[in-house]
């Protein structure tokens, strides 16, 4: 018997126009992991999030999802999405509660009614993000931190199996972002999560991940963070006018061994 | 008051008031949010295009031209959606192209006069009873439409993508709301003209959004403004012995003005 993964890539390529952006791509991510991508600037790594969704076709490859096709596992609500912060109107005339409800309603079948357990679910991952006294006030109002953590409610909400964050920690301070990085390490472990994240910042990643991905077009390395990326994977992936300042504790080359 | 209520084109006028009421002010909001206030005008401009058609073919303009609304509100969005093209640009496009295959058309029928005057502000006192049949039937398919998926539209107004992922049918709904929007421009044009149905889609949810930052509040404010604004510029009219649709306009917009300047000032 084959082992299922919560996501498989094989020889995965995406265009827009005839532009390629990712080429060759072959990925596995396993339950209950937490991979995070990394690559530069126009290097594909939100369009390899939205082609696992399925929101994007590829021209060739396959892409399996808990064995499943992208689409049958979007209508199932198994991602949880948090786009990129640009994408959304952030003056849209809703509550902070409203906000997080769409991914119930989202799972409506036809009338659409939110259940005792819906509610529960929502309250529940308003306060995961600590976001419970503010619930009623309007989105619009709420600084971009608080809209940021609303959003990742929303994507709780859905109750996914995989939460797929694009540059989450994007308007969060660094307390902020430490509590939501051990939020994310508790969702693996107590709600069985597996978690996809974009991410610029190497070096606080890489503390929490099992994995890291590094991506400019291609996979150029995907590999446990202790690996530590070796500095030529850096410079072909980022090019070689970058200065990577990591605190990676686990990683011996950072510690100067 | 009651004489008025006594002329059967007034009764009909104030019931069509208050239907087109109930339908743009809910209409308003989703055209608003998702930005396509645009649409709404370009699609009331189109329509020329379609009405031409049926001149031309010498069938009912009516029906000619809530499909060819229809049909074009799917087209744009669905060029839009694949990326050919942007909102805007298709907008002018199809709007250009349609008055001026309206133009030609009507030209090459000689023997139809076009009445210019009533297609830009519409004869809300001709209103027949079936036209209300016919605005009453849309409204009594948009009401329950709305009412089904109200929470995955603002999902999907809100943040596509996001809506795509979490199972929303984003291209159904889409689809279903432009069908919408297409129909309800045709039947009001005919009853109000392109200018006043190019005031409907913008005013009632502009004004609800000064007034409240909740989407409830906003959809309920609209339709009390476009209540307001229809019924009371149309005894307006009949007080001042000027044209129902004019009035309207200026009464909904200089209400929308006073709004704003109170808000202002609080």
């Amino acid at each position: 018997m084959t082992i299922m993964h919560a996501i498989e890539l094989n020889n995965v390529s995406v265009r827009y126009e005839f532009d390629v952006v990712l080429e060759d791509i072959n990925l596995t991510v396993e339950e209950r992991e937490i991979v995070s991508i990394v690559g530069p600037n126009g290097s594909g790594k939100s369009t390899l999030l939205k082609t696992i969704m399925g929101l994007k076709e590829p021209f060739a490859g396959t892409i399996a999802v808990f064995g499943m096709e992208p689409e049958k596992a979007r209508r199932k609500g198994s991602f949880g999405y948090l786009s990129q912060q640009s994408n959304y109107d952030s003056v849209f005339p809703v509550h902070a509660f409203d906000v997080v409800a769409m991914s119930r309603y989202a799972q409506c079948r036809i009338v659409e009614k939110l259940s005792r357990k819906d509610r529960s679910i929502i309250e529940t991952s308003l306060a995961r993000v600590g976001m419970s006294e503010l619930a009623h006030r309007s989105f619009g109002s709420l600084s971009g931190g608080q809209k940021q953590r609303v959003l990742i409610a929303r994507a709780l909400a859905l109750e996914p199996k995989i939460l797929i964050l694009d540059e989450p920690a994007t308007g969060l301070d660094v307390v902020s972002q430490d509590s939501f990085y051990e939020l994310l390490r508790q969702l693996r472990d107590e709600a069985n999560l597996t978690i996809i994240m974009v991410s610029h910042d190497i070096g606080a990643v890489s503390e929490i991940v099992d994995r890291l991905a590094c991506i400019n077009r291609k996979i150029h390395f995907h590999g446990k963070p202790s690996e530590c990326a070796p500095d030529e994977m850096i410079a072909k992936v980022f090019g070689r006018n970058i200065h990577v300042v990591r605190h990676d504790t686990n990683c011996p080359t950072c510690r100067g061994e | 008051m009651s004489e008025l209520f006594a002329m059967d084109f007034f009764r009909n006028a104030f019931f069509a008031s208050i239907l087109l009421g109930a339908l743009f002010g809910i209409l308003s909001f989703f055209v608003v949010t998702r930005k396509m206030a645009f649409l709404g005008a370009g699609i009331a401009h189109t329509a020329f295009g379609g009405v031409a058609l049926g001149v031309f073919f010498g069938v009912n303009p009516f029906w000619t031209a809530l499909i060819f609304c229809v049909i074009s509100a799917i087209a744009i969005t669905k060029l839009t959606r694949l990326g050919k093209l942007t909102p805007d640009a298709g907008i002018g496009i199809f709007f250009a192209f349609s008055m001026a295959l309206g133009a030609l058309l009507i030209k090459l029928k000689k023997a139809y006069t076009f009445d210019l005057q009533g297609y830009l502000f519409g004869n809300i006192l001709a209103v027949t009873s079936c036209d209300l049949l016919i605005t009453g039937a849309v409204l009594l398919f948009f009401l329950p439409f709305i009412a089904l998926f109200i929470h995955r539209i603002l999902f999907m107004t809100f943040d596509v993508e996001v809506a795509m992922s979490s199972g929303v049918r984003t291209e159904y709904l889409d689809t279903a709301l432009f069908a919408f929007l297409a129909a309800i421009i045709v039947i009001s044009m005919k009853i109000v003209g392109i200018i006043l149905v190019s005031a409907l889609v913008v005013l009632p949810a502009s004004f609800g959004l000064v007034l409240t930052k909740n989407f409830r509040g906003v959809i309920a404010w609209g339709i009390i403004f476009t209540l307001c604004t229809m019924c009371g510029g149309l005894v307006l009219s009949f007080f001042m012995d000027t044209p129902p649709g004019a009035t309207m306009v200026v009464l909904g917009t200089a209400a929308y003005g006073i709004s704003l300047i109170v808000n202002a000032l609080k």
